[in-house]
């Protein structure tokens, strides 16, 4: 369980991994032509979840520069984390994408750090994708096999930025409610990726 | 901020949802992580959830953005070099401080963000050119 890698054939595979690194390498050598291949690499994801989380193509755009710049300047902190720089990419475009949200909304009090990309990097923690990567498909399925209120109380805290109170607010559901659902769903979900990694064909890396 | 900066175990099961989701408030995650730092229990329940999160962003088809983010972010990269690690400083990994301190400028912060924004206003001219050259 512990091994998040998959098979060497995937997109995600080791194989994989280590030119990741590599380019990773190169960036932190200054090399901007290692940017622009990971900015070609993974705009188009990183674009959905800013604008998704934004919902404003301005700040979205602010948004993935700001963690594409993030990791130049910042590629030594990579170092240090244990997930695939795709999923450390993703994080920080979650983390500032939220970060973003959150300071528009007028309840949520957010010191105002004098660099926003440093604090969201030493605040990133992302976390291993359980099965390596996954298609598309596959994680719909997986999501589609939740509850509508577990998949409602995941998404609104996720995509929407929203605490628990929050989702309770929002939802009309007890506190105590929304924790659950939100925990149970998570490790619902968790089941079912397992699962589907399980099954050969379904788990080959989109490229 | 709390006064209380401890955090015991059975907290952190508590947080972990919010704290893999990244809806917890940073004073709480700050003492989280302080928590994670110096903890000799594995809290594999973060794992465990933290795992699945990739797959939320995992699922959104990619979209496009405008060509012009390109040369934007291409453009302030030109005068913000990357940091260097400076040797021998290293924090634990993932202790609290890591990468703090570890880090240092190449240009002065104030002085390459000028230069960022004119080099922004430059490529933005050019971007406009070549628009209005292809249309």
């Amino acid at each position: 369980m512990n091994r998040s890698p998959g098979p060497a054939t995937s997109a995600g595979g080791p194989a994989g991994d280590e030119q990741e690194t590599a380019l990773l390498k190169s960036i932190s050598a200054g090399e901007l032509g290692a940017l622009e291949t990971l900015y070609d690499r993974y705009r188009g994801i990183a674009y959905a979840l800013a604008l998704r989380i934004t919902a404003d193509t301005q700040l979205a755009e602010d948004v993935v520069q700001d963690a594409f710049l993030g990791v130049w300047r910042h590629s030594a902190h990579y170092t240090q984390s244990r997930a695939s720089v795709r999923t450390w990419l993703l994080s920080i475009v979650h983390h500032r994408a939220i970060d973003v949200v959150r300071r528009r909304r007028p309840t949520s009090a957010l010191p105002e750090g004098d660099d926003p990309v440093e604090a969201v990097l030493v605040a990133v923690d992302p976390w291993p994708e359980v099965m390596g990567r996954l298609d598309r498909e596959s994680i719909h399925a997986a999501l589609a096999t939740l509850s509508d209120v577990q998949r409602e109380a995941i998404e609104l805290a996720y995509f929407g930025g929203l605490t628990h109170q929050e989702i309770a607010q929002r939802t009309g559901a007890p506190l105590g409610t929304v924790k659950s659902r939100v925990r149970l769903g998570l490790l619902a979900l968790r089941e079912v990726l397992v699962a589907a990694r399980a099954v050969p064909d379904r788990a080959g890396g989109a490229a | 901020m709390s006064p209380d900066l401890t955090m015991d175990c059975a907290a952190v099961r508590e947080l972990a949802p919010e704290y893999v989701l990244g809806t917890l408030d940073e004073a709480t995650a700050a003492r989280l992580r302080a928590h994670l730092a110096t903890c000799t229990e594995e809290h594999a329940e973060l794992r465990e959830i933290g795992g699945v999160i990739p797959y939320l962003a995992e699922s959104l088809e990619p979209v496009e953005p405008r060509a012009q983010l390109k040369e934007r972010l291409l453009a302030a990269a030109r005068t913000a070099r990357p940091l260097r690690v400076v040797p021998g400083r290293a924090p634990a990994p993932g202790s609290a401080a890591a990468g703090r301190a570890t880090v240092r400028w190449s240009p002065p912060r104030r002085f390459a963000w000028a230069l960022a924004a004119a080099a922004l206003i430059v490529a933005t001219a050019l971007g406009a050119t070549t628009l209005s050259l292809r249309n």
